[in-house]
């Protein structure tokens, strides 16, 4: 599993690239502890290109979620695919989590102007 | 068709997991599962996988998880066993619960029951946990 920071103003776009299971969920909770650790205010986890992801991994992005919003911050998630779609409605999750299709709203839903 | 037996022992660290994926989406293919099923069978059995790794086996690579597939015409059954002392079920709560909704663990077992046809525990306490996960071919659950 690969996992690529694009870091802007405030927050980060991650691209995730492959299956978030094992210790790939671990690697991917470490990079998002260490960017609330250093003030992110929004997230944007793009899973265009993650065909599944386990329970562990969904805890990850709740933990995220919850930090973020503490401090008044976003997560977004982007392309999430058929497979991680169907586990989000098993896991009632689809009511937690905002989901997008365009990186434009999911800039916009995290306050940043996609047009730049 | 004749009944096939694959074994896999893999040591109780998470990285191997990736290894347990590949093992069943050769399994899930060469049994003609479509692409879907095949992703709910992984991620239900990588469920089972992980917790006896991280709860049976408290995750020392010294203890094994025992993974034995066996296939059929008609199902793919899962055995998955680790060597920890055992749970009880009672004690799983309800992951779609208001209090337990936002905790971020709790799911593996729900969502193997969400996922799968059959999920049956078997529980030796002091000897290991067996959990037998089974998926039939003709199966549609979503």
């Amino acid at each position: 599993m690969r996992i690529d920071v694009e870091n802007k103003e405030n927050g980060a776009i991650l691209h995730l690239d492959g299956k978030i299971i094992g210790d790939g969920t671990s690697k991917l909770k470490k990079i998002i502890d260490e960017l609330i650790e250093s003030d992110a205010k929004w997230l944007i986890i793009d899973l265009a290109d993650v065909p599944l992801m386990d329970s562990s991994a969904l805890g990850t992005i709740i933990m995220a979620f919850l930090k973020l919003k503490e401090r008044k911050g976003k997560l977004a998630l982007l392309y999430a695919q058929e497979n991680i779609l169907n586990i989000l409605e098993i896991t009632k999750l689809n009511s937690l989590f905002e989901l997008y299709d365009s990186m434009q709203s999911a800039l916009a839903a995290v306050g940043v102007d996609g047009t730049e | 068709m004749e009944e096939k037996e694959i074994i896999l022992d893999i040591p109780s660290e998470d990285r191997h997991i990736y290894l347990l994926d590949l093992v069943l989406s050769y399994i899930a293919r060469e049994m003609g599962f479509d692409e879907e099923t095949k992703e709910q069978v992984n991620l239900a059995v990588i469920e089972a996988g992980t917790n006896a790794i991280k709860h049976g086996n408290k995750g020392d690579p010294s203890k094994k998880v025992d993974f034995r597939f066996c296939i059929s015409e008609s199902k793919l059954t899962i055995f998955v066993r680790d060597c920890g002392n055992g749970f009880d079920l009672e004690d799983i709560e309800d992951p779609l619960s208001p209090e337990n909704f936002m905790k971020p663990c709790g799911r593996g077992i729900f969502l193997m029951k969400a996922l799968m046809d059959e999920v049956e525990y078997s529980i030796q306490n002091k000897s290991g946990t067996e959990v037998k996960l089974v998926k039939y071919k003709t199966s549609e659950i979503l």
